[in-house]
């Protein structure tokens, strides 16, 4: 199974500094916990174009991240903008366990340190 | 390459005609704008036109505020695909449902030439007979909201000749600042962020300054700084809030073809890179963002602008 977040990309950038880092991920959860609502919204509404445009977002979010299976999946739900209801359906699931899982490993990564 | 706007449906008529039936070399589009942010005939050509530009010949056509017609010679499917995109991605008003509505509609005018010319005139017709009717379906009474959002999005990057003049003194001053002015233009606060942690750790090293960066989340904003501060770099996400980032990097690119424009999206297709190209930009960066990609983009800035007396500038992250 592959791992659901690589931070090597974002340690570069934050260049060591710890607080950044802590920065970093807040804001990645706070933008993406926002995308997700508004994934669930849209496919409450049937609303595609906000459906699309949230993944696209998701999707940008998680590769800046190093999140790329859960990007993968968002990158499959903005190119099948306009499946069928029970595909979306099956689609946002998997988003959702994915996107857990992310949060588990930062969490994880927050309490614990990075690896040497 | 020729590309001719018309105001009239006669024109794009005789073109169609003339095409032969045996030619596959031609390609059609009704597109509908009832569906799409912008809202003016300006808005929608400054779109265009980059798209058209790699055709052998263009014909855009406006009947009414509702629907454009395109037809073209060459590159049938990929500027299908680019109309498409743009209408789709770009230019859709926010929230809309477009389930059952179809925005770009594609014929071949060498097969469907009658039919083609019967959605032509049928559509005319139906201008002079439904002018007064409102809008269909999910935003029927929302017109001061449109002719607002239309506002905000493509026509914002009007631009008045007394801006023009107070822009170009600003810009000439660009030399001979002693740090580099950086606009970032992106909507997502995460992807900001990272951007700015590695803009900065740059450094001019002269004077080792690090650069006036400002941050903005909208084409209006990006390009009212733009205006006011000519900055030296600016970096565009492409799904902006009120538009396309493609629209602004070609307004930018227009105004002040020396400045550096860098692209950065998550979407990595052939169509977007190709719009890019079309708009002259000097980089296209995917996500994720990679430090070594963004510093070398200020580099090869500062390694262009390096001839200029006293004042020779470079980066380091």
């Amino acid at each position: 199974v592959e791992a659901p977040v690589n931070l090597d990309n974002l340690r570069i950038i934050a260049d060591g500094d710890r607080q950044v880092e802590a920065m970093l991920l807040d804001a990645f959860l706070e933008a993406t916990n926002a995308c997700l609502n508004k994934m669930q919204q849209a496919f409450a509404a049937g609303d595609e174009a906000q459906w699309r445009q949230q993944a696209h977002a998701f999707k940008g979010a998680c590769l800046n991240l190093g999140a790329d299976p859960l990007s993968n999946l968002c990158n499959r739900a903005q190119i099948d903008w306009r499946a069928a209801y029970d595909e979306k359906k099956a689609m946002l699931q998997s988003i959702e366990a994915e996107f857990a899982r992310v949060k588990e490993a930062l969490d994880h990564i927050t309490k614990t340190g990075p690896k040497a | 390459m020729a590309i001719f706007e018309h105001t009239t449906l006669a024109p794009l008529v005789e073109t169609i005609d003339r095409i032969d039936p045996q030619s596959h070399e031609w390609g059609f589009a009704v597109v509908k704008r009832n569906y799409l942010r912008a809202m003016t005939n300006e808005a929608f050509q400054l779109a265009i036109r980059p798209i058209l530009q790699g055709v052998a010949e263009a014909h855009v056509a406006y009947n009414n505020d509702q629907t454009i017609y395109i037809a073209w010679n060459g590159k049938q499917k990929l500027i299908y695909k680019l109309i498409r995109n743009l209408a789709s991605t770009s230019l859709l008003r926010p929230g809309l449902n477009v389930d059952g509505n179809i925005l770009v509609t594609y014929f071949d005018p060498a097969q469907r030439k009658d039919e083609i010319k019967e959605i032509i005139a049928s559509e005319e017709a139906a201008t002079t007979v439904q002018s007064d009717e409102e809008d269909p379906g999910d935003f029927d009474d929302e017109d001061e909201e449109d002719e607002e959002e239309a506002a905000q999005g493509p026509a914002a990057l009007r631009v008045l000749p007394e801006q023009i003049e107070s822009f170009q003194e600003t810009s000439a001053q660009k030399p001979y600042r002693r740090q580099l002015c950086i606009l970032v233009v992106e909507d997502q606060i995460f992807a900001q962020k990272l951007l700015l942690e590695i803009l900065r750790g740059v450094r001019v090293r002269n004077n080792n300054e690090s650069p006036i960066i400002d941050t903005v989340q909208s084409v209006r904003e990006a390009w009212k700084i733009f205006l006011k501060k000519a900055p030296d770099i600016v970096f565009i996400d492409l799904n902006l809030v009120d538009g396309s980032g493609h629209m602004l990097a070609r307004a930018i690119k227009e105004l002040d073809p020396q400045s550096q424009v860098i692209i950065v999206t998550a979407n990595n297709f052939e169509e977007e890179l190709h719009v890019a190209r079309q708009n002259n930009v000097d980089g296209f960066i995917t996500k994720p963002y990679n430090k070594k990609q963004i510093l070398d983009s200020i580099n090869r800035y500062i390694e262009a602008t390096k001839p200029v007396k006293g004042s020779r500038r470079g980066s380091s992250g």
